[in-house]
């Protein structure tokens, strides 16, 4: 079913390309270049994702703007996570010969093949989110996972010194987030030895399993000092945090999408650690035009900025956040 | 049909175990931390009352012989078309409820439609639809939409009762769902299309509109609770749901409804939906490691199914309290 959906797409995929390179001159629109950048998420069911989609195409538009050529973002994923799923779609836009992509690799080692297939047919091809090192891409823009679970744990650590604390992931497989539960306890390990880590806790990426877990776990350990949740998915909803005792417990969590800022409004949550998210759009569209112009681009790890936020610059943050993403 | 002794049922064994489970979450409660289970228990209560409520569906056509693989996305699907139309939209309460409900109806209906007059196998078409549910949702809301309706001072009843009381409505339609099943006619056909789908039909049912039937109560529970979840979290978005047709399916296994069709009960499958979530509870109460709740997840479905086949088989079905016909 679902190769057949994949399928179907691709036809209609091939079909519009074939029809805007019959109607197009070669890509030409309107005497301007244009451009086709296929810009593809790890999965559509993650609404994180999407915040870097409204910033690539609002960097489109501003190239656009600046140089009157034409820039057209594809945007494209399984519908949830599914490594070759998304191997086959890269595949599927290399043989469109697009000008350039950039993928969020789901598995490191399965999208190394399609990204290499892609780089030998001379497409551009860099990754943003989470990297496939090994494989033939030219550039990664994304967050070192590792340094964000330590800044996570060094945050916590100061504030709690000792005592027991949990950490919330997501799913098992995913290479980011193990990078970031294993720099969270390094860094407990090696800068805080009075703390210990109850353990891992995964939520699949469920909401209400996220949710169900804090209350449940903070019921079973009373003692519990601390919450690192490397993901933000409990906060996304409300009434998360409401088994947490503020002066007992502290919480520290990666990522501060709308949603979250409540907790650090109402003093249950302490830091939230916020991944640039804009970047992985707004770098995916100049890198890879840049790549495809063959200009001066920047080449392997560049690292996306993490920012503390905590009560105090919640409002200057809140400014920004808005001006970029508007009331979402 | 000689109705079993009520202690020999698979409902009264998935009861004791349920009960079993409580009894030692408060013994591990009381041992590691001091303190009564007792304070915990609505809460987890509500927190099963989620795939409990999908689970009523589920069960009703899992017992016609059918399944549905769609209803984790039609909760989806349901929760992010209230919050569109509520948040985004600014449409009235009820009539954001009403349509997020209607759209997981129109899934089943179609669900049904397929499976019943067109004769797709049920796993064909609700894989189909799963699908189906899934794109419409991203295409409808692709980033999360926050769902404060108590902030707003949200005066219609529905949100606070799905919202904040989903035990209980899971309650109440859980006992309407069990008395239609049990008592009405149209639960009779039910049990006798998913006993022996030809002989339902050569006694004149008509088989096909009972299947559709079926399969649009489905998709209006899975509806109701993929907005009870997203009313209760307060977040509506592509995650709501995700991987839950298998949560619901399991529910039904645990609580003795019958893939084979014909048998099981309502009653059953929210057993099942509280043993699932008790389960998970009891581990993290006996401090039990994160792996290990997972295999213990998979062990407990799979001696359900087990226990399920040993009842088919003669000299066994006699212990396990297999029901004659």
């Amino acid at each position: 079913m679902v190769r057949e959906e994949i399928g179907m797409r691709n036809l209609v995929l091939l079909a519009a390309a074939s029809l805007m390179t019959a109607g197009c001159d070669g890509g030409s629109a309107g005497g301007g270049k244009k451009y086709r950048l296929a810009i593809l998420p790890k999965m559509l069911n993650n609404p994180v994702f999407n915040y870097g989609q409204i910033a690539a195409k609002a960097t489109a538009r501003e190239i656009e703007k600046q140089e009157g050529v034409k820039v057209e973002i594809l945007w494209d994923a399984p519908p949830t996570s599914n490594p070759p799923q998304q191997a086959q779609i890269l595949q599927s836009y290399a043989d469109q010969k697009v000008d350039g992509i950039s993928v969020s690799a789901d598995d490191a080692a399965t999208l190394k093949k399609a990204i290499d297939y892609a780089a030998g047919k001379g497409i551009p091809v860099m990754t943003f989110d989470s990297d496939s090192p090994e494989s033939k891409r030219r550039a990664f823009f994304g967050t070192d996972d590792t340094e964000c679970g330590q800044r996570l744990a060094r945050f916590l650590g100061k504030l709690i010194r000792k005592g027991k604390v949990a950490i919330q992931s997501g799913t098992t497989s995913a290479p980011n987030l193990q990078a970031r539960v294993k720099g969270a306890k390094d860094t407990l390990a090696k800068e805080f030895p009075e703390i210990q880590v109850v353990d891992v806790f995964y939520c699949n990426d469920d909401l209400a399993k996220a949710i169900s877990d804090i209350a449940s776990v903070t019921k079973a350990h009373p003692d519990l000092a601390g919450w690192i949740l490397v993901g933000g998915w409990a906060l996304f909803g409300q009434k998360a945090l409401d088994p947490i005792d503020p002066a007992k417990t502290k919480v520290v969590s990666c990522d501060a999408l709308r949603p979250m800022w409540p907790y650090l409004e109402s003093g249950k949550c302490q830091m939230l650690l916020a991944q640039d998210l804009w970047g992985w759009g707004e770098q995916s569209v100049r890198i890879l035009k840049d790549m495809a112009d063959k200009k001066a681009a920047p080449s392997g790890v560049i690292k996306g900025k993490l920012e503390e936020i905590t009560k105090e610059n919640l409002e200057a943050f809140k400014k920004t956040w808005t001006e970029r993403f508007g009331d979402k | 049909m000689k109705v079993p002794a009520f202690w020999r049922t698979r409902e009264f064994a998935a009861a004791c175990v349920l009960a079993a489970m409580l009894a030692g979450c408060e013994i591990a409660a009381r041992v590691n931390t001091g303190t009564s289970f007792l304070e915990q228990v609505p809460r987890v209560f509500r927190e099963c009352s989620f795939v409990g409520i999908a689970a009523i569906g589920a069960a009703v056509v899992i017992v016609s012989g059918g399944v549905d693989l769609s209803s984790g996305a039609v909760m989806k699907l349901a929760s992010v078309t209230l919050a569109a139309l509520y948040v985004n939209a600014g449409w009235p309460a009820a009539a954001a409820l009403g349509v997020g409900l209607l759209a997981g109806a129109a899934v089943g209906f179609a669900n049904g439609f397929l499976v019943g007059t067109v004769k797709l196998p049920p796993f064909i078409a609700t894989l189909g639809f799963l699908s189906v549910a899934r794109g419409l949702s991203y295409w409808i809301a692709p980033l999360s939409i926050p769902l404060r309706w108590e902030e707003k001072g949200e005066g219609f009843v529905g949100f606070p009762l799905l919202g904040e009381h989903s035990f209980w409505v899971m309650a109440a339609t859980g006992v309407v769902a069990s008395i239609l099943m049990a008592r009405f006619s149209w639960g009779r056909y039910v049990y006798a299309v998913g006993g022996n789908e030809e002989a339902a039909r050569y006694a004149g049912l008509r088989v096909d509109w009972i299947k559709v039937g079926v399969y649009a109560v489905a998709g209006l529970f899975a509806a109701m609770a993929g907005c009870a979840l997203s009313l209760h979290y307060g977040s509506a978005n592509l995650a709501v749901g995700e991987g839950y047709e298998l949560q619901i399916i399991a529910a039904c296994a645990i609580g003795g409804v019958s893939f084979a069709g014909g048998q099981g009960s309502v009653a059953g499958a929210l057993i099942g939906a509280a043993t699932l979530q008790v389960l998970r509870v009891l581990l993290i109460q006996l401090r039990v490691g994160e792996k290990y709740i997972e295999i213990a997840y998979g062990v407990t479905i799979i001696l359900a199914v087990a226990v399920d086949q040993l009842r088919q088989r003669p000299v066994l079905g006699k212990w396990f309290g297999r029901k004659s016909a």
